[in-house]
């Protein structure tokens, strides 16, 4: 099973992959790594920080395990807007449109708690670096 | 009639903005009584609402203004809305529409942004990337 290793402002956290339900997805992001970008909290999703990097935009790669809320902990994808999305709290794949469906990625499967509060701070002090690497 | 305005000011940039008295009389009214002084307030980005900034009047009349005066959803850059009772005033500058958890809801629109509008609104647009800002209100 592929896992990341997330960092953020000093809290590290591992996330894994959906290897067999969202197997081109995992492709795109795993091929974009390692990856130090920025998450910015949503201002449309709800309870979540998203990163927004050219090398994860793959308009080519379809939504894999079809999915629009967020729940806490989960990671999602969407190729074609090149995001990756981690939610912390009740979420959901908007954009000034309306609603729209991502890639059900993964969930953080460990330290949710702590990397919880630092993508709750991309709201309250502003966006933070990010470390987006491959777990062991 | 002259129109009321009120003053915004955060991080050094100030704009005014004309109260919509037609169009929201109770709420503009509970507004100007609620800043006979001027208020200080956390101005942060919105979550659910897109490009728009959210402040909490907190305690006051406004919380007395339960219902709503011609609703809008859309929030359109220079607008400035208030849910019921004042929990939340936000000030729009991009593409907004109040929403929340589980969809849409309506708003009233209580001012517009009259003076210095693209700088005020800059500072407004800047609370999603580098968090909250603080913010005074005022009568002009």
């Amino acid at each position: 099973m592929t896992k990341l290793r997330i960092t953020i402002d000093g809290v590290s956290a591992v996330a894994e992959l959906k290897d067999a339900a969202a197997p081109a997805g995992v492709a795109a992001v795993v091929g974009a790594l390692p990856l130090r970008t920025r998450f910015v909290h949503a201002s449309r999703s709800g309870n979540c920080a998203v990163a927004h990097d050219a090398s994860l935009q793959h308009p080519s790669v379809g939504i894999e395990g079809q999915v629009s809320m967020y729940y806490p902990g989960m990671l999602a994808y969407d190729p074609a807007r090149g995001h990756l999305v981690l939610a912390y709290g009740q979420g959901q794949a908007r954009s000034n449109t309306g609603t729209h469906w991502v890639t059900y990625l993964g969930d953080v499967v460990e330290n949710l708690a702590e990397l919880a509060v630092k993508l709750q701070d991309t709201r309250d002090h502003g966006a933070l670096d990010v470390r987006i690497e491959l777990g062991e | 009639m002259t129109q009321k305005r009120i003053r915004f000011e955060s991080g050094g940039v100030a704009a005014e903005a004309e109260l919509l008295e037609a169009n929201a009389p109770k709420a503009t009214a509970a507004l100007w009584e609620m800043l006979a002084e001027p208020i200080e307030r956390k101005l942060i980005s919105a979550k659910w609402s897109g490009d728009v900034g959210v402040l909490h009047p907190g305690a006051g009349p406004l919380r007395e203004v339960a219902e709503l005066e011609n609703p809008v959803t859309s929030i359109y850059p220079g607008a400035v809305v208030m849910r019921p009772r004042g929990s939340e005033i936000l000030i729009g500058y991009g593409v907004g529409e109040y929403r929340w958890a589980v969809g849409v809801d309506y708003t009233t629109r209580l001012a517009k942004i009259v003076t210095n509008r693209s700088e005020f609104l800059s500072v407004v647009a800047r609370t999603a990337d580098q968090g909250p800002s603080s913010v005074v209100v005022s009568r002009v």
